[in-house]
């Protein structure tokens, strides 16, 4: 043979078994996810030892469930491309998504609301993996009652599902179980608490009677806004918005009637006659509970029960109070309204799925998240003092039964009075209301009509000498010029569902409010089939 | 018969514009990629539907039809305005007299006050604190109200209040008075003796040399400050967050509020051109009406 001919074939064969190699390697190679996804802060940045020094244990969380995941599923890993909470990821994310690096997995926190994120296209509708029979066996089961309704009330809108839930916390009432006792009010026990299923009327006598002009001190310390989960607004039946009897169009504001009246009335007072409530227009959440009650200035405030409470991570220190920790302070539930509702509210955040991600990576983003908000994530959570789903409640005494031992847990200090948990029982007879985006109904520029809402609610406890119903007229005229549209989608048939379900709702949970307040407005207001 | 520059000085010229270009070249790049750029794109974000995801939609006029029937538009407008009034009458004039009044002390006084007059203050530090003075129940103005035995006001919470409320915290700020101390030094001293001589006093030399000569630097300072004055974001979103109801929304905030709270960009960058047209003829009339050549 020739030289030239034998480098040719060598050349040929070499060539031949390269692309050999690559083609099979190819077909046979697994597609590889990688989800990018938002973390605590300090998560991304501080190795774990340091964390531990700092006592940050609540952001090795995360870490940890993310390295069991990554682990057990290498061809769908995730990795922590951005951290932070509140306004800082909402910024982060908005930047994120317009440069088209959006993370796989977000809050829906910076959007208006569901219904704003699916017009907006930056959200992905998980239904088909959420339906997946195995994802059901292997994690719905565990859901506790309380994530699962929040979850069908908030991430669902017909059926079709948008997302899950993480940290789903109950509203109530926290208050200085010291003040109530030297105002004379207490229990069975001798313990400084309001009576069990406290009314509004309760609720009032008690702000008053632990109001001291002279100490400072206010029953009651209130946000200059009504947040949209947690304020006594459901307690007296309140629709923001209703079906529009003419039919010209689809909604109008709800703030005339009289139960939203009735609401605004009850707060004035408070304000102007009573003198218990602290507030202003100016006052958000870092100034309440950080501001004036942590100062000692208020008795009660709103607020929810934080699940992770057990969870004693310094950094989620300072989002409670101080009297979180001592012996000084309890929850009770939110005090039953009108006709005997008590609607449960809780509070949760909803991590949503980036729309853009190829099939496969929206099946490994769904997988994740059930992992990680409803699986083998909790029982980490657990683990830390992290409870969220498992246990139903944070004050469940068998809750780390069968648990390896934790001993950080120990040297951090472990409160949990008898009182909370004969609250945390009282809360649990309270049943969430269904929301209206369970029955496919949705409200577009719903946040223009808050906004008109809240602009009245501001005006209302600001001034001494307003007509509140005028005032509302006013807000709801405002308001309407938001809802002059017809919606095909939201039919008459999908409107009587709904109302029937409410309608069930109040009439197991409030029959009293169903028969001499829901009925009469659903004949006057509702009824458009 | 004008004579033509020669080769020698035609390339003088050349040079002089060229290093003349280069040298601003950097902030023409910075201005326009942060300065234009953006108020090109606003311009056609105000007519689409403007998605963070995925492609925008072309909806001609209709996030301006939206502007215009939002009940809310006379209100934020109203508030702009009455803010912009109220402050440029209190706070607008009074660095004018500091800075007339100091150059009348002694030298070694003049940088004395200089300095306890003009010293830098954070305008958010002092909006945060001025929040915290007009609070109804802890507030230093109440307490003093108190301590008078006079009835104390609701302040931040009072509508027919909360605009003079958010206007006053800009009466402690000076700085402008720099530059009217400035413009004060380099007026000759020539015309103060010469009105001395017709028989001015001490005020009429202010309203017939100082006022006069200091008319550019106030036409300017006028201009800067309505501007600024229209734009009014920080007090009314820190201190009120808008309210009492609408009673202290501005303009700007409305923008933010449809933009950034209820993602309507196109809505809110709509507004923001109309506010940008509205603008730029308050500055066309000043410009025009308000002349500044004073020895012409």
């Amino acid at each position: 043979m020739s030289k030239n001919k034998f480098w040719y074939r060598l050349m040929t064969a070499m060539v031949t078994l390269s692309l050999t190699i690559a083609i099979g390697g190819v077909a046979i190679a697994k597609e590889k996810v990688v989800l990018k996804i938002c973390g605590d802060p300090g998560a991304e940045t501080a190795t774990a030892a340091e964390l531990v020094e700092a006592g940050r244990y609540g952001s090795l969380i995360n870490p940890w469930v993310n390295a069991v995941w990554n682990y057990n599923h290498p061809d769908a890993k995730v990795k922590v491309v951005f951290s932070g909470r509140l306004k800082h990821q909402r910024d982060n994310l908005l930047t994120h998504l317009a440069s088209g690096n959006a993370p796989a997995i977000y809050q829906l926190s910076p959007f208006p609301s569901l219904h704003d994120a699916i017009e907006l296209g930056v959200i992905a509708d998980i239904t088909k993996w959420i339906n997946n029979p195995e994802l059901k066996a292997k994690y719905f089961d565990h859901m506790s009652p309380i994530m699962r309704d929040y979850w069908k009330n908030e991430m669902w809108l017909g059926d079709h599902c948008y997302g899950m839930v993480k940290e789903v916390n109950p509203f109530g009432v926290f208050y200085r179980k010291d003040w109530l006792k030297e105002a004379g009010i207490f229990n069975a026990q001798g313990v400084g608490a309001p009576p069990d299923h406290w009314t509004l009327k309760d609720f009032r006598e008690i702000a008053k009677k632990i109001t001291d002009s002279k100490k400072e001190r206010w029953g009651l310390i209130l946000r200059g806004e009504i947040p949209k989960e947690g304020s006594l607004i459901k307690r007296f039946g309140v629709e923001e918005v209703i079906p529009d009897k003419s039919g010209k169009y689809t909604w109008r504001a709800g703030f005339t009637l009289p139960t939203m009246v009735d609401f605004m009335s009850f707060t004035h007072d408070m304000i102007f006659k009573d003198k218990s409530i602290l507030t202003g227009t100016e006052y958000g959440w870092g100034e309440c509970w950080h501001g004036f009650f942590d100062q000692h200035r208020g008795g009660m405030i709103l607020e929810c029960l934080p699940a992770g409470i057990a969870n004693f991570a310094v950094e989620d220190r300072k989002y409670f109070s101080p009297l979180h920790f001592t012996d000084a302070a309890c929850y009770a539930p939110l005090p039953v309204g009108r006709g005997g509702l008590r609607p449960l509210e809780s509070y949760g955040q909803k991590h949503i799925v980036n729309p853009l991600l190829t099939d496969a990576e929206k099946k490994a983003a769904v997988e994740y998240l059930l992992y990680d908000l409803v699986g083998k994530g909790q029982i980490f959570r657990k683990m830390s003092g992290y409870l969220s789903s498992e246990a139903r409640f944070p004050f469940n005494a068998h809750a780390f039964d069968g648990l390896p031992d934790a001993p950080w847990m120990k040297s951090l200090g472990y409160n949990v009075t008898p009182d909370y948990i004969h609250e945390w029982n009282l809360i649990s007879e309270e049943k969430a209301m269904p929301s209206a985006s369970r029955y496919g109904l949705y409200v577009k520029n719903f946040i223009a009509v808050r906004d008109a809402l809240e602009a009245a609610y501001r005006m209302i406890l600001s001034t001494a000498n307003i007509n509140v119903e005028e005032e509302l007229a006013k807000a709801a005229s405002i308001a309407n010029t938001k809802l002059n549209y017809k919606d095909k989608e939201i039919t008459p048939e999908k409107l009587k569902d709904y109302y029937t379900v409410v309608g069930e709702y109040y009439k197991e949970t409030a029959p009293d409010f169903y028969k001499n307040t829901f009925q009469p407005l659903l004949e006057k207001y509702y009824k458009v089939w | 018969m004008r004579k033509k520059p020669d080769k020698a000085v035609k390339k003088q010229l050349a040079h002089i514009r060229r290093v003349g270009w280069v040298t601003i070249l950097p902030q023409l790049i910075y201005q326009g990629i942060f300065g234009w750029f953006p108020i090109l794109v606003a311009f056609i974000i105000a007519f689409q539907t403007f998605r963070i995801i995925g492609p925008s939609t072309f909806t001609g006029w209709d996030n301006f039809k939206i502007v215009f029937s939002d009940p809310l538009l006379p209100v934020v407008f109203k508030n702009t305005i009455y803010y912009t009034i109220l402050s440029l009458a209190l706070t607008f004039v009074v660095p004018i007299i500091v800075a007339i009044l100091l150059l009348e002390m002694r030298k070694s006084m003049i940088r004395v006050m200089m300095l306890l007059w003009f010293i830098p203050i954070s305008g958010m530090a002092g909006i945060i604190i001025w929040k915290m003075w007009y609070n109804v129940n802890y507030g230093l103005f109440n307490q003093i109200l108190s301590a008078l035995g006079l009835p104390t006001l609701r302040w931040l919470n009072e509508p027919h209040l909360v605009i003079l409320c958010l206007v006053l915290p800009g009466l402690i700020l000076f700085a402008p008075g720099l530059i009217y101390i400035a413009s004060l030094q380099g007026i000759p001293q020539e015309l103060y003796e010469s009105a001395e001589l017709e028989g001015c006093g001490f005020w009429g030399k202010i309203w017939y040399v100082t006022l006069p000569r200091m008319r550019p630097i106030i036409a300017m300072m006028l201009l800067l400050s309505v501007i600024s004055k229209m734009q009014v974001f920080n007090e009314p979103m820190v201190m009120t967050g808008g309210g009492p109801g609408y009673a202290s929304r501005s303009v700007v905030m409305q923008i933010y509020f449809r933009a950034f709270q209820s993602l309507k960009f196109g809505e809110g960058t709509a507004l923001s051109v109309i506010f940008f047209f509205i603008l730029m003829a308050l500055i066309y009339i000043q410009r025009k009406y308000f002349k500044e050549d004073i020895d012409k």
